[in-house]
C-alpha cells in the first residue's frame, strides 16, 4: 500500500501554478504568439515521472483552471489536456525508455495533439484562429521541453517527489 | 509495487468520462445563463494568481517611476497645471450647456437625465489570453460592476464587461473579433454596427450599403440603439472607404480613439436608463386639452 507523501504533493503542485502564472504572464505584444505551452509541458513530464501520482484528474482540473484564468469556454483546455493525457499515460512506460531524439519526436506529437485540438475547439465554439502565427507556440513549446524536463528533474531528485 | 488495481485501470474508460465532463460543461458554459454564477465564482477563486502575476510588475512599475528625474517631473507637473486651467474653463462652459439643456428640455416636457456615475479602475498587468483582445480589472461584483457595463479610457470607449467575479472583472476590448457595437455618425446621423477585427488599431464598419454618406475622416460616437451603450461617447474615425465593384457592402476601417494597450486605468460609467420609455408615460398621463 503506497501512503501519499504530502510534500510531494505539494511540489508537484507548485510547479503547475508556476506553469499557469508563466501563461498569464504579459508579454508585448508580438512576442504573444511566441509563449509555450508552459501548463502542458509541466503536465507531461509529471505524467512521464510519476505516472501513478500524477493522473487524468489532475490533466482536467489544471486544464479547467487555464479556461478560468483566460476566460475561455469552460473545459476547453480541460478536454485538450485530458486528451492528451490519456496517450502520455498509455504509452508511458515505453516513452521512458526511448532514446532522446524518439522522445523528443514523441513529445512533438504530443505537443502537435494539443495544438490541432485546440485550433480545432475554437474553430467549433466560434472564434477561428486567424493568424498563422498560433502554430509558432508548437516550435517554443518543443524548444522549452528539455528546459522544463532538466529543472523538473532537478526539483524531483531534490525534494524526493516519489 | 503495482496492486491488481494500479491507478492506471480503466484509464479509457475515465478518459471518456472526463472527456463527457468537459463537454458537458463547455455546453453548460455557452448555453446555461446561470452558469456565469459558477465561471465568476470560479473567477473569484484564481483571482490571486492574477494578483501574484500583477502586482510585482506594478510595483516594479512604481519603483522605476520613483527614481526619475525631479527637473523632468517639475516640467510635467507645469505641463499639466496648464492643461488642467484649460479643462477647468472647459468645465464651466459644460456646466452652463447643461442647464440650458435642462431647461429646454424641460420646455418641451422632457425629464433631464440624472448625472452619471464613473469609477475607476486599474489594468491588471496579466494577458489574458493571447488569442483574444480581452483586460482584467481590479474592481468586480463588490463595487456593483455588472456583466455589460461600458469601460472607458480618457480618449474613448475601450469595451465592455464580460464576466465579473467578486472584486475582479473581465472586459472584451471593441478590438477583438467577437465585438460589436451599435455606433453612429457626428456628422450626419447616420448609424451602423462597428466589429473588432483582432488588431489594436482598426475596426470595422459591417453591412454599409454603397448608398450611404460615410466618409473619410467622419466622427463615430456610441448610438444608444439596443439600449446597452449610453450615445456619444467617441469610438474612432473612419480612416478607410473602399467601394468594391459589384460589392453590396462598402469596406470601412476606422481607427479607435481610445488608446488601446496603452492604458493603464480605465473609467467605468453607470449610464443612465434612456428617456424615451419616460416620454411615452407622459404622454399616456396627458389628457388632451379641449
Amino acid at each position: 500500500m503506497t501512503f501519499s507523501h504530502p510534500r510531494s504533493n505539494w511540489i508537484i503542485v507548485a510547479t503547475l501554478l508556476l506553469s499557469l502564472v508563466l501563461m498569464i504572464l504579459p508579454l508585448p505584444s508580438g512576442v504573444g504568439w511566441f509563449r509555450p505551452q508552459w501548463v502542458l509541458l509541466v503536465l507531461i513530464y509529471w505524467f512521464l515521472a510519476l505516472p501513478n501520482r500524477v493522473d487524468l484528474f489532475v490533466a482536467w482540473s489544471s486544464g479547467l483552471v487555464l479556461d478560468v484564468l483566460q476566460n475561455n469556454a469552460l473545459g476547453e483546455h480541460a478536454l485538450v489536456f485530458t486528451v492528451v493525457a490519456y496517450f502520455v499515460l498509455r504509452f508511458q512506460t515505453r516513452i521512458n525508455f526511448f532514446p532522446f531524439w524518439q522522445k523528443t519526436a514523441v513529445i512533438l506529437g504530443f505537443i502537435l495533439l494539443n495544438t490541432i485540438l485546440q485550433f480545432w475547439l475554437e474553430r467549433m465554439l466560434g472564434n477561428p484562429v486567424i493568424s498563422g502565427w498560433y502554430w509558432l507556440s508548437v516550435v517554443s513549446t518543443l524548444l522549452f521541453w528539455p528546459w522544463v524536463e532538466i529543472l523538473l528533474y532537478h526539483w524531483q531528485r531534490r525534494f524526493n517527489v516519489r | 509495487m503495482k496492486t491488481i488495481f494500479s491507478k492506471n485501470s480503466f484509464l479509457g474508460l475515465r478518459t471518456i468520462g472526463l472527456i463527457f465532463l468537459a463537454i458537458l460543461l463547455m455546453v453548460c458554459d455557452r448555453y446555461v445563463p446561470v452558469f456565469s454564477a459558477v465561471k465568476s465564482a470560479l473567477l473569484s477563486i484564481v483571482a490571486p494568481i492574477q494578483y501574484v502575476v500583477s502586482k510585482p510588475i506594478t510595483v516594479l512599475d512604481s519603483v522605476i517611476s520613483n527614481i526619475e528625474s525631479n527637473r523632468r517631473l517639475l516640467k510635467e507637473n507645469e505641463e499639466l497645471r496648464a492643461q488642467q486651467l484649460f479643462l477647468q474653463t472647459r468645465v464651466q462652459k459644460l456646466l452652463m450647456l447643461e442647464q440650458e439643456n435642462s431647461k429646454l428640455r424641460g420646455l418641451v416636457n422632457f425629464i433631464s437625465p440624472r448625472q452619471e456615475r464613473f469609477l475607476i479602475a486599474q489594468l491588471l498587468a496579466i494577458n489574458v489570453d493571447d488569442l483574444s483582445q480581452k483586460i482584467v480589472l481590479d474592481k468586480g461584483r463588490q463595487d456593483e460592476i455588472y456583466i455589460g457595463q461600458p469601460v472607458l479610457d480618457a480618449y474613448g470607449l475601450i469595451g465592455q464587461v464580460i464576466l465579473t467575479s467578486f472584486n475582479t472583472s473581465v472586459v472584451l476590448m471593441l478590438t477583438d473579433s467577437k465585438s460589436a457595437i451599435p455606433v453612429q455618425v457626428v456628422r450626419n446621423g447616420v448609424r451602423s454596427i462597428v466589429v473588432g477585427t483582432g488588431s489594436a488599431s482598426s475596426l470595422e464598419l459591417i453591412h454599409v450599403q454603397e448608398t450611404v454618406d460615410i466618409k473619410r475622416g467622419d466622427i463615430l460616437v456610441t448610438s444608444s440603439l439596443g439600449g446597452r451603450f449610453p450615445d456619444g461617447y467617441p469610438i474612432g474615425i473612419v480612416t478607410k472607404v473602399e467601394r468594391g465593384a459589384g460589392e453590396h457592402f462598402m469596406k470601412i476601417l476606422v481607427t479607435p480613439s481610445a488608446h488601446i494597450n496603452q492604458t493603464r486605468q480605465v473609467l467605468l460609467t453607470w449610464p443612465v436608463k434612456t428617456v424615451a420609455n419616460k416620454v411615452k408615460l407622459d404622454h399616456k398621463d396627458k389628457q388632451p386639452k379641449k
